[in-house]
């Protein structure tokens, strides 16, 4: 569950799973792609795109563990 | 940085530079760029600035100016404090609590490295520290406590006059982080007792990188930086002659406006609580009954602070979180774990200040509101 965007089904970056963990919290059920989410909160793409950026600057943990995560349930086809 | 509109809501992290204390800097970063120290007469004007400076910050903290030193900050001020509070006696027990800055703490952690018996108070609820917790702790081998005036998370107000004088009973130095008081608050330095104060600028409407450290004549004081004989030989390094003068001028200013101020927040407060309240929004005020106005410290229970901060962010309204995330997990802030807070990892600080209006409290509440109240924002449609 949460390799695909709940909306438009595309496959989810780890950045997607982050961004959505930052704005909906750590115990959302519902992933959603970037572009998605927006949408869903109505606010501009680009800042989301922005704060994804600052996270990583910030050295933010979670992208790691979201690219394994991702990678781990690609393997076993989740 | 984009032109974008913004509503700035974390004046316990820093303020925006008044703009008078912009204007007294500029002279010292432009042609009056003289060295302090230089015996020519243009050396003397900024060595003269400095001096008014130190005179006008002295006078408001009802201090002498040879007992006002500048530093580079609050952090060099809570350093220089507590290692001058421990050098001074042979004395081992160093007091203060675990809801004081890293900066104290630090200091503290080091001093203790240092074969130094470092005590820790429990504070209160609030994050205030109380006057039975430093009685149960106090000795006869006290050296220092160092205590802060207004807890820089929820704006909790400790009673340094007391504790101040409980400390004097077993002949220990006594030093205040009041970091988030000055310019906020009235203080005396002597009425309060007290041997030590620091302070921070840019808390206040002046620069970064400066402030300042009040040391009680009569102190034995130690220099943490070897050099030059400036800071009355406390503290060598050419001073930084714009962001002193800049320094003393916001504080001149915040405490000629500090009733005003206290009105004008007092009732942005109220209105944004009681928007908050006729949203319906679930929330605990904390830091107390004796609190600086101003710093509002807020838990939603069964919330995540980040999500909060990060949503308003992408509204361009800024605040800040008593946690920061750590991977998946959170790492609430020392403050917030010492005073026990359960719902901690769902506290955020809204921080009022000068430029805030009534308009940015509103708007804030109703975005609070509608992230808190959205329960169909974890769903999908």
């Amino acid at each position: 569950m949460g390799r695909k965007c709940v909306v438009c089904e595309k496959y989810l970056t780890p950045e997607d799973r982050v961004i959505t963990k930052k704005i909906l919290g750590f115990d959302t059920q519902f992933f959603y792609c970037t572009d998605c989410l927006s949408t869903h909160i109505d606010c501009n793409v680009t800042d989301l795109y922005l704060k994804i950026e600052q996270l990583k600057q910030e050295g933010c943990f979670c992208f790691e563990e979201e690219r394994a995560y991702l990678l781990e349930a690609a393997m076993y086809g989740e | 940085m984009e032109n974008k509109p913004f509503i700035y809501l974390d004046n316990a992290a820093t303020t925006p530079i008044r703009s008078e204390a912009l204007e007294a800097m500029m002279p010292y970063l432009s042609h009056a760029f003289a060295n302090p120290s230089s015996s020519h007469s243009f050396g003397y004007e900024a060595k003269r600035a400095i001096n008014n400076a130190r005179e006008t910050i002295a006078e408001i903290i009802g201090a002498e100016p040879c007992e006002v030193y500048f530093t580079s900050g609050g952090t060099e001020a809570n350093n220089t404090a507590l290692c001058i509070g421990a050098a001074a006696s042979d004395k081992k027990r160093i007091i203060t609590s675990s809801a004081e800055h890293k900066s104290v703490l630090k200091t503290v952690e080091s001093l203790g490295e240092k074969g130094r018996d470092c005590v820790y108070l429990t504070p209160e609820s609030s994050a205030a520290i109380s006057i039975r917790a430093l009685e149960e702790k106090l000795a006869d081998d006290t050296a220092l406590v160092s205590l802060m005036q207004v807890n820089n998370e929820t704006g909790a107000l400790s009673p340094i006059k007391e504790l101040c004088a409980k400390a004097k009973n077993v002949g220990a130095l006594f030093h205040t982080d009041s970091i988030q008081a000055v310019g906020h608050i009235p203080i005396n330095v002597k009425e309060l007792g007290i041997d030590m104060l620091s302070s921070s600028a840019h808390k206040f409407g002046g620069p970064k990188g400066v402030g300042f450290l009040y040391i009680k004549k009569g102190t034995p004081v130690t220099p943490l930086i070897f050099g030059g004989g400036q800071e009355m030989g406390v503290r060598a390094g050419t001073e930084n002659v714009a962001a002193i003068v800049g320094m003393s001028r916001a504080l001149k200013i915040a405490t000629s406006n500090m009733n005003e101020e206290l009105i004008h927040q007092e009732k942005l407060e109220k209105t944004f609580l009681s928007m908050l309240n006729k949203e319906k929004v679930a929330y605990t005020l904390n830091g107390g009954e004796e609190r600086r106005c101003g710093i509002i410290s807020i838990s939603f229970e069964k919330e995540n602070a980040e999500r909060i901060m990060n949503r308003l962010d992408l509204m361009g309204i800024y605040i800040s979180t008593g946690a920061a995330c750590d991977s998946r997990k959170f790492e609430v802030s020392h403050v917030l774990r010492s005073i026990g807070k359960e719902k901690a990892h769902g506290t955020v600080r809204i921080s009022l200040g000068t430029e805030t209006t009534e308009s940015d409290v509103k708007t804030a509440a109703l975005a609070i509101s509608k992230i808190v109240n959205d329960n169909h924002i974890h769903t999908h449609n």
